[in-house]
C-alpha cells in the first residue's frame, strides 16, 4: 500500500517537473514576441497524443499509472494554453480588407499569433499551419481546460470513490484503451481550434470523431451502441458535407490583389490553396457566381450545424449524452458543440461573407427555434442528463442567434456564450455524474429533498443552475444579454420570442432543483454522502471562472472583441461592396 | 543391286516405333508400358544413327552429332529404366499391383 | 441642474461588505454555529448590515455636501471601437439613491436585529443570515448600480435572494414551490425588462449615431444627459419598433418588468405566496425594499417615462387598479400575513399611481413611508406569530392587546398610518399621490377618475387593516392556554418595532403638502433627479394659477443667461443648459388643461379633497369597528354577513391563480409535452427513419447484389463448372489415353501441314 502510494506521488512529482520545464522550453523556441513563429501551438495538440502513445507502450503492470500520465499529458497543454492566452496580444487583429494580395511575410495582417508554419504536402498546396487569433485563443483555453477536467473526472470514476458506501461506476474496465482514446480526442479538438489550413483542420476534425465513437460505444450506458452509431453516422454525414465544401472551396480559390498564385512557406507557389487566411482575405471576391458561394455556404453550414447541434439536427445529442460516461459528456458538451459554431465563424463567416449576410436571418431563426425547442424539450424530461443535454441545444441556440444578428454585441455575446456554456455545462454534467455514481439513477422524480443531506452538492448545482439560466453576475448572463441586445437591433421580433426563453429556462431549472433537492427528504437517500475533495477539484476550476468572468468579463471580451468586430465588419462591408 | 539405304532404316524404325507405341497404349502392366517406351526410344536411336550416317556430310565438323545423341538416349534410357522400375516397385509396395488402371488416386 | 459627480472610493463596500458577510456565514456558518453557537453568526450579519447603514449615511452626507458621487470600478462590457456597448462597472449615489440607501440599509439593519429574536429557534440559522446578507448586497447593487445592466444584476440578485429566503423552509414542498413561483413570475417581468432595455438601446444607438451624440447609452447618468439634447430626443421619439414608437413600447416593457418585481397586475400573484418565507423576510424583501424596486426604476428613468404619455397612463391605471383590486382581496383573508401581503400589493399600486401621474417625488415619498409602516406591521405580525408559536391564522389570536403591549401599540400606530389618518406618515404620502392624481395633466385619461378609485381603495385599506387589528388584538383571546402562558415579546424584536413606529409617525413630515406652506423637503431634495421629468409634466393647478412658478423661473433664467460670461468655456456650457431649460418651461406655459373643474385645482381644492378622503377612511374604520370591534367573526360568519358570492370571490382572490393555472401553466405544460413528443417522434423519428430507409435500401441492394451482380459472377463460375464437368471426362488419368491423344494429335497436325 505504502509503496503504491509513493509510486503515485513520484509520478505526480515527475509530472510537476515536466509541467514547469516543458512550457519554458516551448517558449524559449518561440521567443518573447507573440508575432514570431513558435512551436507552442504544435505542443498543445500533440502533447496529449504523445501521452496516448506513452500509455500505449506502458506494460499492463503499470496500469495504475495510466491516469497519471493522462492527467499530466492534459495538464501541460492547459498550462501552455494559459501562458499563451496571457501572452496573447488582443490589439493584433486582422487588418486585411478583401482583395489584398496573399503574403506570408507578416502573419499579423491576418490577425494570427504564435504561428507554426511548415511544409507538408506541397504538391497539393497543403501545409502544416497552426496559429491563433482572438476567436480561437479562447477556445483553445476552453478545450485544454475541459480536457484536463474530463481526465480528472475519469480519474475519480476509476476507483470506488467511497467503498464503504458502495458506489463505483464508469471506467473501471480497459483503462489503457480509455485513456489513449480520451487523449486522442483531446488532441483532435485542440488541433481543430489551432489549425489554419483546411486540410489540417479536416484531419484534426476526423481524428476527434473516432475516439468519441469508441468512448461512447465501449464505456457508455445501456443503449451505447445505438447512441454511438447515431453520433458517428450523423457527425460523419456532417463532415462529408464539409469535406465536399472544402474541396469545392479549394478549387475555387484564386489569388487577388494582382497575385497569380498563392505563396507557400517552402518558397514555392500553388495555384489553389487550403490556407484559411488566404481564403478569407484574398479570395472573397474571387468566387465566381453567387450560386457557388451559396452552395459552399450551405454545405459548410449543414456540416457545422450537425455538430452544434442546431435544430433539427440535434437529436443525436441527447442520446449521445445519456449514454456517454460523465467525462465524455463533459467534453462533448463543453468543447465539441463549440467546434460547430467556431467552424461557422471561421469558415462561413470569414470565408463566405456574402452568403452569410444573405442567410443571417435564417441563422437567427434556426437559433430561435433551437432556443425554444430545446428549452421546451428540456422541461419535459425526467432524466436529469437528458434535460441538461436539451438545455445545451437551447443554449447553443443563443450562439446562433447572436451570430445571425451580425452586430458587434451579438457576435461577441455569441462567442462569450460559447465560452461560458462550456464551463457551465461542464459543471452540470459533472454534477449529474456525481449523483448518478451515488444513486445509480438519474430519474428526476426518484429523488426529493436531498438538499438536506448533500448541502455542498446542492450549493454547486445551485451555482451551475443559476449560471445556466443566466443570472446576472455569473458568466451565463454576459453572453445572453449581449446576444439579446445585439440581436434586437437586426431581428427585433425573433429576439422578443428568444427572450421568452429566460422564463422557460428558469422554469425547468428551478423545477428540476425543486424535484431533486427540495421538499420532504426521500428516506432512501438519507445517508447519501456529500462531495469528496476530488469532486471539488473538478468543479472548482470551472466554478471560479463562472463567477469571476461574470463580474469581470473584460479579459475574455478583450481577447476576441477586436477580431470579432473585424469579422463582423468584413461580413457587412464585403457584401455591400459586391 | 539391293543396297540397304536410309529408307530401310526408316521403315524399320517406323515399325519399331509403332510396335512400341502400341505396347504403350494397350498394355496395362507398368512394366509392359516401360518396355514399349524402350522400343520407341530405340526406334528413335536408330533413326539418329541412320540420319547421321546418310544425311550428315562426313567432312562436316559435327558429323558425329547423331552418335552422340544415340549415346545420350541409351544412357537416359538406362537411367529411366532404373527410376521407373524403382517407382514401379514403390507403387507395387503400396498398392500391391502394377496395373496402371488401379493406380488412379490423382485422377479426381 | 445635476452637478457633475465626484469620484469616491468607498461605494463598492456597499456591495462587498454584505457579500463578505454572506460568504463568511455561508461557507463557515455551519461549523461556527455548531462550535460557538448562534452569536457569531448574527454578529457578523448585523455588523455587515450596520456597516452598510454607516456607509449610506456617509454617502448621504457627501451627496448633500457636493452632489452625486460615483465610483468606477472597471470596464465591464467593452466591445471596442465597433460597438456602442461600453459599460463600466460603476456605482453612483445621487439624491434619489441616497434616500433609497438610507431606507434599505436602515430598515435592513433593523430587520437583521429583529431576526435574531424571531429566528432563534431555527437550526439553519447561519443559512438565514447568509441569505439575508446576500439580499442586502444585491439590493444595494440594484439601487447604486449606474447602468441598466448593473441594476439588472441587483434586480435578478434580489430575486435570487427572495427565492432562497421564501424557500427557507424548503422541506415543506408548498413553501419551496412558492419560492419557485416568485422567481418564475419575476422572470416574466424580466423578459419584458430585457426586451425593453434592448429596444431602448437600439433606438438610442440609432438616434445617437444620427445626431452624433456621445455617451454610454446603458448608463443612467449618460442617458439622462443625452436626453437633454433636443436633437437626440427628436430622433429618439421618431424611432419605431414593430410599428409602435419605441418611447411608448420600451417604457411599457420596462414597466411590465416593474410589475413583476413590484407585484402589480397582472404579475402580483407571487407576492401573497411569498409569505411562506420567514416573517422578517416578508418585512424586508416583500414589503419594504425589494418590491419597491420597480418604483425606484421608474423614478430613476423618469426622464424617459415622462416623455411617453401612453406609458404614463398605463402605469397610472395599472397602479390604481392594483390598489383597489388588492385591497378588496384583503377583506376576508384569515392569514395575518396574507392580509399584509395584499395590503403591500395595494400600497405599491399607490406608488405606481404616483409615478404614473408624473409625481415622481410623491412615489418615492410613499415608498419611504410605506417602508416604515409596512415593515413595522410585518415585524409586528412576526412578533405575534412568534408569540403564537408560528400560527398565522387569525382564528387562533384575539385579545393580544394586553399580552403583547409593545407589539400592539406599534402595530396600531402603523395601521393608523396606512389608513391615512392625519398626522401620520401614510397620510401625507397617500394624500400627495391622490392629489397629484387629481391634478395631473399628463395622461390620456382624466385624473379625476384615478382619484375616485384611489380614494375608494384608501377606504378599503382602512377597513381591512382595522378588521385585522380588531380580530387580532381585541376581544377575548382564542389561543390555547399553553400558548398564552408562553406568549411573550422578545427584546430584540420590540426595539426595531419601536424605532419603525417612530419613523412611521415622523416620516411624513419630510413631505408636507403644498397648502401648509411648508417646504416639501423630500421633493426638493430629489429635485436634481426629477427635474428633467418635471419639465415634461404639467399640472392643472399650475395652469389654473397661470403658471406663476414657471414664469417666475423663466424670468430668473433670463437674468442668469444675461449675466453669463459667454467668452469662457464654462459659461457656454452653462448657457446651453439654461437655454434648454427655458425652452422647456416656455413650452410648459402653453399647456392647456385636458379636463377638470377649475375650482378644485387650487390649494384650497387640495385641502377639500383631502378632507373628503380622510372622512371616507374614518367611516371605513367606524364600519370595521361596528363589524369586528366587539366580537370575533369567523369566515362562516363573514360569509353570512357579506353574502356568499362576494365572500367566495374575494377569499379566492378573484380566482386569478386558477385562471393563470388554466390559461398559462397548463397550456405551457401541454406545449412542452407536445414539443418533446414532436422531437421524439418527428425530428428524431426522421433521423431514425432515414436510418431505417438506409437499412431497407441496404437490404434491397444487398439482395440484388446476391441475385444479379453476384449471380453473374456465380453464373460464370457455374458455367465453367458445367463445361468442365464434361471436359474433365477426357482426363482419364490413363497415360495411354494421353499418349494416344498426343500421337493422334501430332499425326493430324502433320497431315494438316502437308495438306495445307
Amino acid at each position: 500500500m505504502f509503496r503504491k502510494r509513493s509510486f503515485h506521488l513520484l509520478s505526480l512529482l515527475l509530472g510537476a517537473i515536466a509541467l514547469t520545464l516543458l512550457p519554458s522550453t516551448a517558449f524559449a523556441q518561440g521567443g518573447a514576441d507573440v508575432t514570431e513563429k513558435s512551436t507552442l501551438l504544435t505542443w498543445i495538440p500533440f502533447l496529449p497524443l504523445m501521452g496516448a502513445i506513452v500509455i500505449l507502450l506502458m506494460p499492463k503492470r503499470l496500469e495504475g499509472l495510466y491516469k497519471q500520465v493522462a492527467l499530466i499529458a492534459s495538464a501541460i497543454p492547459l498550462v501552455l494554453a494559459i501562458q499563451m492566452a496571457l501572452g496573447f496580444n488582443p490589439d493584433i487583429v486582422a487588418s486585411g480588407a478583401a482583395g489584398t494580395a496573399p503574403q506570408l511575410q507578416d502573419y499579423t495582417v491576418y490577425g494570427l499569433q504564435y504561428v507554426h508554419h511548415v511544409a507538408w504536402i506541397p504538391s497539393l498546396g497543403v501545409e502544416y499551419f497552426v496559429g491563433v487569433d482572438g476567436i480561437s485563443v479562447v477556445m483553445v483555453v476552453l478545450s485544454t481546460l475541459i480536457s484536463f477536467i474530463a481526465i480528472l473526472a475519469s480519474y475519480l470514476v476509476n476507483k470506488p470513490v467511497n467503498a464503504e458506501k458502495g458506489y463505483l461506476s464508469g471506467i473501471a474496465k480497459q483503462q489503457k484503451g480509455y485513456y489513449c482514446l480520451i487523449l486522442m480526442l483531446a488532441s483532435g479538438m485542440m488541433g481543430v481550434f489551432v489549425a489554419i489550413d483546411l486540410f489540417l483542420f479536416y484531419v484534426f476534425w476526423e481524428v476527434m470523431l473516432l475516439p468519441m465513437y469508441f468512448l461512447i460505444g465501449i464505456w457508455g450506458g445501456p443503449r451505447k451502441e445505438y447512441a454511438a452509431i447515431k453520433f458517428f453516422l450523423y457527425t460523419l454525414a456532417g463532415s462529408l458535407a464539409m469535406l465536399v465544401a472544402f474541396i469545392f472551396i479549394y478549387y475555387n480559390s484564386a489569388p487577388l490583389g494582382g497575385a497569380t498564385a498563392f505563396p507557400m512557406v517552402n518558397g514555392e507557389t500553388t495555384e489553389h490553396t487550403f490556407n484559411i487566411m488566404f481564403l478569407s482575405f484574398s479570395s472573397t471576391t474571387g468566387w465566381g457566381s453567387f450560386f457557388t458561394q451559396n452552395l459552399a455556404w450551405i454545405l459548410l453550414f449543414v456540416g457545422f450545424a450537425i455538430k452544434v447541434p442546431m435544430f433539427p439536427f440535434h437529436t443525436w445529442l441527447p442520446d449521445a449524452h445519456v449514454e456517454a460516461p460523465t467525462p465524455i459528456s463533459v467534453i462533448l458538451a463543453g468543447v465539441l458543440l463549440k467546434m460547430g459554431t467556431y467552424g461557422m465563424l471561421r469558415f462561413n463567416w470569414q470565408m463566405l461573407p456574402e452568403a452569410t449576410l444573405h442567410y443571417s436571418t435564417m441563422v437567427a431563426v434556426f437559433g430561435l427555434i433551437g432556443i425554444l425547442w430545446g428549452a421546451y424539450c428540456a422541461m419535459a424530461q425526467t432524466d436529469f442528463k437528458r434535460l441538461i443535454a436539451y438545455s445545451s441545444v437551447s443554449h447553443m441556440g443563443f450562439v446562433l442567434l447572436g451570430m445571425g444578428s451580425l452586430t458587434s454585441e451579438g457576435i461577441n455575446g455569441a462567442v462569450f456564450q460559447m465560452f461560458s456554456h462550456g464551463l457551465v455545462t461542464g459543471m452540470l454534467f459533472l454534477l449529474v455524474g456525481f449523483i448518478y455514481d451515488r444513486a445509480h439513477h438519474r430519474n428526476l422524480d426518484g429523488f426529493g429533498g436531498i438538499a438536506k443531506v448533500v448541502p455542498i452538492y446542492t450549493g454547486f448545482i445551485g451555482l451551475a443552475f443559476m449560471a445556466s439560466l443566466g443570472l446576472p453576475g455569473l458568466s451565463g448572463f454576459i453572453g445572453e444579454v449581449m446576444v439579446f441586445i445585439g440581436a434586437f437591433q437586426r431581428h427585433p421580433i425573433i429576439t422578443v420570442f428568444a427572450v421568452t426563453s429566460v422564463i422557460i429556462t428558469a422554469g425547468y431549472m428551478l423545477w428540476t432543483a425543486q424535484r431533486i433537492f427540495l421538499g420532504p427528504l426521500n428516506e432512501k437517500y438519507a445517508d447519501l454522502s456529500d462531495m469528496n475533495w476530488r469532486e471539488w477539484a473538478t468543479l472548482v476550476p470551472l466554478g471560479i471562472p463562472v463567477i469571476v468572468f461574470g463580474v469581470y468579463p473584460g479579459p475574455i471580451l478583450d481577447m476576441f472583441s477586436g477580431a470579432l468586430n473585424t469579422l463582423n465588419q468584413l461580413v457587412l462591408t464585403t457584401a455591400v461592396v459586391n | 543391286m539391293f543396297e540397304i539405304g536410309l529408307t530401310h532404316f526408316l521403315v524399320l524404325t517406323s515399325i519399331l516405333f509403332c510396335l512400341g507405341f502400341l505396347t504403350v497404349v494397350t498394355r496395362k502392366n507398368a512394366i509392359g508400358i516401360l518396355l514399349g517406351v524402350e522400343l520407341i526410344l530405340n526406334a528413335a536411336t536408330i533413326n539418329f544413327i541412320a540420319f547421321s550416317h546418310y544425311v550428315d556430310s562426313p567432312t562436316a565438323e559435327g558429323f558425329i552429332g547423331g552418335h552422340i545423341f544415340a549415346i545420350f538416349v541409351i544412357t537416359m534410357a538406362a537411367a529411366e529404366a532404373a527410376v521407373s522400375l524403382a517407382i514401379v516397385m514403390g507403387v507395387y509396395n503400396y498398392y500391391k499391383t502394377i496395373e496402371v488402371d488401379k493406380v488412379a488416386v490423382m485422377r479426381d | 441642474m445635476q452637478t457633475a459627480p465626484t469620484d469616491v472610493s468607498y461605494l463598492f463596500l456597499l456591495a462587498v461588505v454584505p457579500f463578505a458577510g454572506a460568504l463568511l456565514n455561508g461557507l463557515f456558518g455551519y461549523k461556527v454555529q455548531n462550535k460557538h453557537g448562534k452569536r457569531p453568526i448574527h454578529l457578523i450579519a448585523i455588523a455587515a448590515a450596520a456597516t452598510t447603514f454607516v456607509i449610506s449615511v456617509k454617502a448621504f452626507l457627501d451627496v448633500k455636501a457636493g452632489g452625486p458621487i460615483e465610483q468606477n470600478l472597471w470596464p465591464w462590457f467593452n466591445l471596442g471601437e465597433g460597438s456602442h456597448m461600453k459599460v463600466d462597472l460603476a456605482f453612483r449615489v445621487d439624491q434619489l439613491t441616497s434616500v433609497m440607501l438610507l431606507i434599505v440599509s436602515g430598515v435592513g439593519s433593523l430587520i437583521h436585529v429583529f431576526s435574531t429574536g424571531y429566528m432563534q429557534d431555527e437550526k439553519p440559522y447561519w443559512r438565514y443570515f447568509a441569505w439575508l446578507n446576500l439580499f442586502m448586497g444585491m439590493m444595494l447593487i440594484l439601487i447604486t448600480g449606474d447602468s441598466f445592466l448593473l441594476m439588472f444584476v441587483g434586480w435578478e440578485g434580489v430575486g435570487l435572494a427572495s427565492y432562497l429566503l421564501i424557500g427557507y423552509y424548503y422541506e415543506e414542498l408548498p413553501k419551496a414551490q412558492a419560492g419557485m413561483k416568485a422567481f418564475l413570475v419575476n422572470r416574466v417581468g424580466d423578459f419584458a425588462f430585457v426586451v425593453g432595455m434592448a429596444m431602448i438601446f437600439w433606438a438610442a444607438v440609432d438616434a445617437a449615431q444620427a445626431t452624433n451624440t456621445a455617451g454610454s447609452i446603458l448608463r443612467f447618468a449618460d442617458l439622462s444627459a443625452m436626453f437633454q439634447n433636443d436633437a437626440f430626443v427628436t430622433a429618439f421619439l421618431a424611432k419605431e419598433s414593430m410599428g409602435v414608437p419605441v418611447i411608448h413600447l420600451g417604457c411599457i416593457l420596462l414597466f411590465i418588468g416593474a410589475t413583476g418585481k413590484s407585484a402589480q397586475i397582472p404579475l402580483y400573484v407571487w407576492l401573497p405566496d411569498a409569505m411562506a418565507g420567514p416573517t422578517p423576510v416578508s418585512a424586508l424583501i416583500h414589503a419594504a425594499t425589494m418590491v419597491t424596486a420597480g418604483v425606484y426604476m421608474i423614478v430613476r428613468l423618469s426622464f424617459l417615462f415622462s416623455l411617453s404619455t401612453v406609458a404614463m397612463t398605463v402605469i397610472a391605471v395599472i397602479g390604481c387598479l392594483t390598489a383597489l383590486f388588492a385591497a378588496t382581496i384583503g377583506f376576508f383573508q384569515t392569514d395575518i400575513k396574507r392580509v399584509l401581503a395584499y395590503s403591500t400589493v395595494s400600497q405599491l399600486g399607490y406608488m405606481f399611481l404616483g409615478v404614473g401621474v408624473g409625481a415622481f417625488g410623491a412615489g418615492i415619498f410613499h415608498l419611504m413611508t410605506h417602508a416604515f409602516f409596512k415593515a413595522c406591521l410585518f415585524l409586528g405580525s412576526g412578533s405575534i406569530i412568534y408569540a403564537m408559536h408560528h400560527r398565522q391564522d387569525m382564528k387562533d389570536m384575539g385579545g393580544l392587546r394586553k399580552i403583547l403591549p409593545v407589539t400592539f401599540w406599534t402595530f396600531f400606530i402603523s395601521t393608523l398610518a396606512i389608513a391615512g389618518i392625519p398626522g401620520l406618515s401614510g397620510f401625507f404620502s397617500k394624500d400627495e399621490i391622490l392629489w397629484r392624481a387629481y391634478d395631473t395633466n399628463n395622461l390620456l385619461i382624466p385624473g379625476e377618475v384615478l382619484w375616485v378609485v384611489g380614494v375608494i381603495a384608501a377606504a378599503c385599506t382602512a377597513f381591512y387593516m382595522f378588521r385585522l387589528v380588531f380580530q387580532v388584538f381585541f376581544n377575548e383571546p382564542r389561543a390555547d392556554e399553553h400558548t398564552l402562558e408562553h406568549a411573550h415579546e422578545h427584546k430584540a424584536m420590540t426595539i426595531p418595532l419601536v424605532v419603525l413606529a417612530v419613523l412611521a409617525i415622523g416620516g411624513g413630515y419630510l413631505g408636507l403638502p403644498a397648502w401648509t406652506g411648508a417646504p416639501n423637503l423630500l421633493d426638493n431634495w430629489m429635485e436634481p433627479v426629477t427635474e428633467q421629468a418635471k419639465l415634461n409634466t404639467t399640472w392643472k393647478t399650475d395652469i389654473a394659477l397661470g403658471h406663476a412658478g414657471a414664469k417666475k423661473e423663466i424670468k430668473s433664467l433670463d437674468e442668469k443667461i444675461a449675466k453669463l460670461d459667454m467668452t469662457t468655456e464654462q459659461g457656454q456650457s452653462q448657457s446651453g443648459y439654461l437655454i434648454w431649460r427655458k425652452a422647456k418651461l416656455e413650452k410648459q406655459i402653453t399647456a392647456k388643461p385636458k379636463s377638470g373643474i377649475a375650482a378644485f385645482h387650487s390649494h384650497a381644492g387640495e385641502f377639500v379633497l383631502m378632507g373628503g378622503s380622510v372622512l371616507l377612511a374614518l367611516l371605513a374604520i367606524f364600519a370595521a369597528w361596528r363589524l369586528y370591534g366587539r366580537s370575533y367573526r369567523d369566515p362562516d360568519n363573514e360569509r353570512a354577513l357579506f353574502g356568499e358570492k362576494l365572500h367566495n370571490l374575494l377569499l379566492n382572490k378573484y380566482f386569478v391563480d386558477e385562471i393563470y393555472s388554466k390559461f398559462v401553466i397548463k397550456p405551457a405544460m401541454a406545449l412542452m409535452r407536445a414539443t418533446y413528443w414532436l422531437d421524439k417522434t418527428i425530428v428524431d423519428g426522421l433521423v431514425n427513419l432515414s436510418a431505417l430507409i438506409m437499412k431497407v435500401c441496404a437490404w434491397i441492394i444487398g439482395s440484388l447484389d446476391g441475385r444479379i451482380v453476384d449471380g453473374l459472377v456465380n453464373g460464370v463460375a457455374s458455367g465453367c463448372r458445367v463445361i468442365a464437368g464434361r471436359v474433365r471426362t477426357i482426363q482419364t488419368g490413363r497415360v495411354q489415353n494421353y499418349i494416344l491423344a498426343a500421337v493422334v494429335g501430332t499425326t493430324v497436325l502433320i497431315l494438316v501441314t502437308f495438306i495445307v
